[in-house]
């Protein structure tokens, strides 16, 4: 029986190479009772989207076309990755409060 | 500004000058594209010389974009291409070297399960509601940055390697003298950990502790 550990290995190789018969097997039962592993796959495929989202530098939410909206900054929300991660000082979005033009087109 | 109406082409070819006399729309594409290239080269003038090209190519064909979203994903495509080059290059001088933090990440990403290789409880993923809608807010893509920045530094790169400029894994293997599942392990690991970054910090925020 697959133990999570492997499942969430095996979903993310999924989208590296493909799986064996027997792999898709075991992750598919596994996934059957596991919420937690089903959810992490469904994230798998979330976070693939949103990385190619991010790539292609459409990633501001433009409106329309060419308008011009005035910018909307972040009001109060920074992010505290930490609680996440844990184990990292350094500050990973130096300027973004200060520059209100980061995100707007 | 800078002779707008030197073409007396289509209205589209008018609105696309107007849109490259915009300084304020320049200055913005460069600075992204500068972050998202100096991210991946982890080196300020080898993300500027890619920029730099890349922008001048992009600026060549520009009247024959319909405006500034069709215009920007075209920079970034060749910007993905310029940094791929690099990348690949990079593999002749580049010394293989061990990852670093390889026994820290073994035991962090092995505290996720229990002895009995099951989710902790609290770590157990959540299901993220919507994050087609996510896509569209300026702010989420402020945690993905962060959440990106936060990642031990050579599985962030492998990560971009990957997920970004879309390399594949022999390539990524050459460049930076890994094996296949030495990548696979890396890859997993950056996975968890930014998915949990995500979910703590975007689609499932915990109460933050006073």
């Amino acid at each position: 029986m697959l133990k999570c550990r492997e499942a969430t290995h095996l979903l993310s190789e999924r989208l590296e190479r493909d799986l064996s018969l027997g792999e898709r097997m075991s992750l598919q039962v596994h996934t059957l009772i596991c919420s937690g592993c089903r959810n992490f796959g469904h994230q798998m495929t979330a976070l693939r989207v949103i990385s190619q989202t991010y790539a292609a530098g459409t990633y501001e939410a433009e409106p329309s076309d060419g308008s011009d909206t005035p910018p909307t900054p972040p009001a109060g929300q920074a992010p505290n990755p930490d609680a996440g991660v844990g184990d990292i000082e350094e500050d990973p979005i130096p300027d973004q409060a200060a520059d209100p033009h980061k995100k707007i087109d | 500004m800078n002779k707008p109406n030197a073409l007396n082409g289509s209205p589209n070819t008018t609105d696309m000058m107007a849109t490259l006399a915009d300084p304020v729309f320049l200055q913005d594409l460069r600075r992204q594209m500068l972050k998202f290239a100096t991210l991946q080269l982890s080196d300020e003038h080898s993300a500027e010389d890619a920029v730099q090209e890349a922008l001048v190519g992009a600026l060549k064909n520009a009247q024959s974009f319909g405006g500034r979203a069709a215009l920007k994903t075209w920079m970034f495509a060749i910007l993905k291409y310029k940094i791929a080059d690099l990348l690949r290059q990079r593999q002749r001088v580049v010394t293989v070297s061990p990852i670093p933090d390889e026994d820290d990440e073994d035991q962090r990403a092995n505290g996720l399960f229990n002895t009995h290789g099951h989710w902790h409880a609290e770590d157990q993923p959540a299901a993220w509601r919507d994050p087609e809608s996510s896509i569209q807010d300026q702010q989420f893509w402020q945690i993905f940055e962060a959440c990106l920045a936060h990642l031990p530094v050579e599985q962030g790169r492998i990560f971009m390697m990957r997920e970004f400029i879309e390399l594949e894994s022999h390539e990524i293997c050459a460049a930076v003298g890994i094996s296949t599942s030495n990548l696979h392990v890396i890859l997993h690991r950056a996975r968890l950990r930014l998915r949990a970054c995500l979910e703590h910090q975007w689609f499932v925020p915990e109460d933050s502790p006073c």
